[in-house]
């Protein structure tokens, strides 16, 4: 099964932290709270996933649970595969 | 005229069972709002609160902040809110322009500032569950009647602090619910940050009659909000345009969806006419308020009502109760219907004054007439246009950012040499904050670590969306910055960014 924590972080820090700091991000770090997401950069994020993985994400997808942490990403990648979520 | 915390207790006396702010995890009836802004007021005391000072509320939309607000009124204390995003630098600066005494913030803000909190003068912080002694303090006193400062975005670059009296909000506020007419089964989804004069305005209108404020703290989601408005049968949505744009983009944003829905207001920036028609489109049976303000006037100066929006489609209203408007010419004198000028206006709601910065009052009070800095004029039957605004400020996403701001922090790095900011537009937010620099001959510092450099000494709302190398910065003959050419350059480079992205 990949791994999509490697794809995502780098879009997250290439795209919202420009590149630096990167290795002080943890996986479970709240985007929302950190304040490295606006609006616009969600909408960035779903489309990235969409674009990235082909998955299609609903109105009702677009919610904390799903997008608010590197890990939580993952999961939500993985199950929208139709993987087992590790 | 009263004071803002009577008002809130007579309510709370009134309706002690109605709710007062409700989140995902907490339900505060008005009795319950007394009780914790009660206990919230004599732990302030204890640590030794004083009547006339500054104290610092660093926190989100949140049970705590309605009761930290109430709880400094109550005290004789002035309010001086920060938005939760800020950076520690920026919060510092305003702890030290208004000589606060104390600071009311979460635990974890404490625990990560603690050392700057200690060198900042402050006389004490106050956590959820302690209090902190910090110094001996500036005990000065604020003018008598002042109950909040609120900062805005100073053209200058520094924000200057607006001073409201008790009798300037208690004015404002009764001069909007003489339109809204709201009552205690009213409900809001407090989207927009209290901090700032619109959400300010908000929360007090539904403090004043003892309706609901719908706390969500995931505003950037709009599936969220619209649970939320769905789940507190929300009866009212106050946004900036962006907000409705924003919530536009779900299926769920329809009277289909949110029956209860049944007004909507709009302030902090023009609302174009095409997202307008959509939001109407989509709930037939709502009304729809279009409203025009500005923090030094406390809030809100105009209102179209409903029945007007078509027949004065792309007007700002008429002023609200208790407001006069004027059109003043170049000379300050004013001109009749169907002439453009500045819009001037008076009233109870006018500002106290900037916060030691009377230069800066003088030229904006004159007379008893607050100078808007915007442009506009008035039609025949007294209905406002605006047709410009004279501040250079950028207005993104309900957000006042100010370009010099952004213009000083680049210019702290060693190797731009010129830089300059303006607005360009953005289909989601309004407006966005673009920069274009120019570096010192053989310097390479990259456009990405500039973007980093902001990023770490601005809350995001103030952050460059992007930055471009420019071979010069457009000035007039003085060497001030031609903000407008500067805009359609820098307007033009973004474009083709965003056609041609990136990889």
């Amino acid at each position: 099964m990949p791994s999509y924590e490697p794809e995502v972080r780098e879009f997250i820090v290439n795209n919202f932290l420009f590149g630096e700091g990167g290795s002080e991000l943890s996986s479970y770090d709240s985007l929302l709270e950190k304040g490295l997401i606006d609006s616009t950069g969600i909408l960035e994020l779903v489309e990235f996933v969409q674009k990235k993985y082909g998955i299609r994400i609903e109105d009702h997808e677009i919610v904390p649970a799903n997008l608010d942490s590197i890990d939580k990403l993952v999961r939500f990648i993985q199950q929208k595969k139709g993987e087992a979520v590790g | 005229m009263g004071k803002v915390n009577h008002a809130i207790c007579r309510t709370i006396e009134k309706w002690p069972e109605q709710l007062a702010v409700v989140g995902a995890d907490l339900r505060w009836t008005y009795a319950q709002l007394g009780y914790e802004s009660g206990l919230l007021e004599e732990r302030l005391r204890e640590a030794g609160s004083k009547k006339g000072e500054r104290a610092i509320l660093w926190l989100k939309n949140s049970h705590l902040y309605v009761a930290a607000y109430v709880a400094v009124l109550g005290l004789e204390g002035v309010v001086v809110a920060v938005h939760s995003e800020s950076m520690i630098s920026e919060v510092l600066k305003t702890i030290a322009h208004v000589k606060a005494a104390c600071i009311i913030t979460t635990s974890a803000k404490w625990e990560k500032h603690e050392e700057a909190f200690r060198k900042s003068g402050l006389k004490f912080a106050l956590l959820p569950n302690s209090s902190v002694s910090l110094g001996s303090g500036d005990s000065e006193r604020a003018p008598e009647g002042l109950a909040q400062i609120l900062y805005t975005s100073g053209t200058t670059g520094s924000p200057k602090g607006v001073m409201l009296s008790h009798e300037n909000l208690a004015a404002n506020v009764q001069s909007i619910l003489a339109r809204l007419a709201l009552t205690p089964s009213d409900a809001i989804v407090a989207v927009l940050p209290f901090v700032f004069s619109y959400g300010n305005s908000v929360l007090l209108t539904h403090l004043f009659v003892g309706a609901k404020i719908i706390i969500e703290e995931n505003l950037l989601y709009a599936h969220c909000v619209l649970q939320s408005m769905k789940k507190e049968t929300a009866t009212g949505f106050s946004g900036v345009a962006s907000n409705y744009a924003f919530l536009l983009r779900e299926s769920g944003f329809q009277s289909a969806k949110l029956p209860s829905l049944k007004y909507m207001t709009s302030a902090g920036g023009p609302m174009p006419q095409a997202l307008l028609a959509r939001v109407r489109g989509a709930f037939p049976k709502a009304s729809f308020h279009v409203m025009y303000g500005q923090t030094e006037a406390t809030a809100r100066i105009t209102m179209l009502c409903p029945e007007e929006l078509d027949r004065k489609s792309g007007s700002a209203g008429r002023p609200v109760p208790g407001i006069s408007l004027k059109i003043m010419n170049e000379e300050g004198k004013p001109v009749p219907p169907g002439t453009r000028g500045e819009i001037a206006v008076a009233g109870n709601n006018n500002m106290q004054g900037y916060w030691r910065d009377e230069e800066a009052t003088a030229a904006k009070l004159k007379d008893g007439w607050l100078f808007t800095g915007d442009l506009g004029f008035v039609d025949e039957e007294g209905f406002l246009f605006i047709t410009g605004r004279q501040s250079e400020m950028i207005k993104t996403g309900g957000f006042r950012v100010s370009p010099e701001e952004i213009e000083e922090l680049l210019l702290e790095q060693e190797d731009v040499l010129e830089a300059g900011v303006a607005g360009v537009p953005d289909d989601l937010l309004g407006e966005v904050a673009v920069a274009g620099v120019v570096l010192k001959p053989g310097r390479a510092i990259s456009n990405r670590s500039l973007i980093a450099y902001c990023t770490s000494h601005l809350a995001p709302f103030k952050r460059p969306k992007a930055i471009y190398r420019l071979s010069r910065i457009p000035r007039s003959p003085n060497g001030k910055i031609l903000r407008r050419t500067l805009g359609e350059e820098l307007s033009a480079l973004h474009q083709q960014m965003i056609q041609k992205p990136e990889g």
